[in-house]
């Protein structure tokens, strides 16, 4: 007959206790591995699978009837930026860096003492000349992006005489020019460019020392439309 | 003779059975010291606590479930192979959704390059704290009273 001491013993020789006890050490570890996986795993597709949409108008006013911006003018470029994230984890809007390009019509004519600096944009119609007349950055104030949803963010970005004299004058003189030779300022292209930092919810930052790949695991960042430079 | 060959084999299996323990905690780690943030739970920088416990419990109970010296050293290598098998797994896990974190070809380099001290120190506490284990066995093995030889001769 086995007494309770005698089971005892059996158990330390053939240290059961020990098998019983890497069962359950192999089942928690299974479990924050899986858990890990579907962590890294959510972080991944937000990083693969988020996208953006962008829309922009840009309005002038204070404009005379040929449509030339007059020194009170204003121009307002708005953009309509769009977020679609698939991923299971919740992003944040948090910084916004845009660029906003008017063709420089009296440059591609071949006018010079412009006293302007423009981007070449090469298509099928040709090589097109492009004047930065907005750029920067800037921080907003966490908006979410819903996890297998989208957000959007509207941007209203403006420039007087004031605020980016330079920018303004060769705005004036781009659409003095097209009234000029077109009969109206209307219509001259922009192309736009932005780029988004959308930090993902509940991913910490990393320590100051950690390794620089670290730093880009939380982020998500992305851009839309043609980045001219400048 | 086939008794010898069953024990043989039931010893290997046994440092298999180990080793694959031994390597899904050194898997885990390495995968939270790469990732931390993005691991399961998620920190900022890797945690020293969870980390020491990841390495030390399996090498301590796969060391108290040992027979021998020589088994532990097997499953401690063994264990680093399968741990390191583990983690480019677990860093190419994203595929599986159709995702490239990371190259596949590339993952094999980033694990060495950014965790190969920590395998190594997974090997050791795998090693060290797993003769720990083994000598704790032993101890207490020498506790356990042996059937006396006359009972073996009446037998």
């Amino acid at each position: 007959m086995k007494g309770p001491g005698r089971l005892s013993r059996e158990w330390i020789r053939d240290m059961r206790v020990a098998w019983l006890f890497l069962l359950a050490a192999t089942v928690v570890l299974s479990g924050v591995t899986a858990a890990s996986v579907w962590v890294y795993g959510g972080v991944a597709q937000a990083h693969a699978l988020t996208s953006m949409g962008l829309g922009y108008e840009v309005t002038f006013t204070g404009t005379n009837a040929t449509g030339v911006l007059g020194d009170a003018g204003t121009v307002t470029g708005t953009l309509r930026i769009t977020v679609v994230n698939p991923s299971p984890r919740v992003l944040d809007f948090d910084s916004v860096s845009y660029k906003a390009w008017i063709e420089d019509l009296p440059a591609e004519a071949g006018l010079t003492n412009l006293g302007r600096t423009d981007q070449a944009l090469v298509n099928e119609t040709g090589t097109h000349l492009f004047y930065m007349a907005f750029y920067g950055s800037l921080e907003v104030s966490p908006v979410p992006i819903p996890a297998g949803g989208q957000s959007t963010l509207p941007l209203a970005l403006n420039l007087t005489r004031v605020s980016g004299p330079a920018a303004f004058a060769a705005l004036q003189n781009i659409t003095a020019y097209a009234a000029a030779v077109r009969g109206s300022a209307d219509g001259i292209p922009w192309t736009v460019w932005v780029q988004l930092g959308l930090p993902i919810e509940g991913v910490p930052t990393p320590d100051f020392a950690a390794p620089t790949y670290q730093f880009e695991v939380g982020r998500v960042v992305i851009s839309g439309g043609v980045d001219l430079g400048g | 003779m086939a008794v010898r060959i069953r024990e043989t084999w039931l010893g290997y299996l046994r440092g298999a059975a180990l080793a694959g323990i031994l390597g899904l905690a050194s898997a885990y780690a390495v995968f939270h010291i790469l990732y931390p943030m993005a691991t399961f739970p998620p920190e900022g920088q890797p945690s020293l606590l969870l980390l020491s416990l990841v390495l030390t419990m399996p090498a301590l109970l796969a060391g108290l479930a040992s027979t021998d010296i020589v088994p532990v050293i097997f499953q401690s290598f063994l264990g680093s192979v399968v741990g390191y098998v583990l983690s480019v797994a677990l860093l190419l896990s994203p595929l599986a959704l159709g995702l490239y974190s990371l190259a596949p070809d590339a993952a094999p380099g980033f694990v060495v390059h950014y965790a190969f001290v920590y395998l190594a120190a997974a090997l050791f506490a795998n090693f060290l704290v797993g003769l720990v284990g083994l000598a704790i066995r032993n101890y207490f093995l020498a506790k356990i009273p042996r059937p006396a030889p006359w009972a073996v001769q009446r037998k």
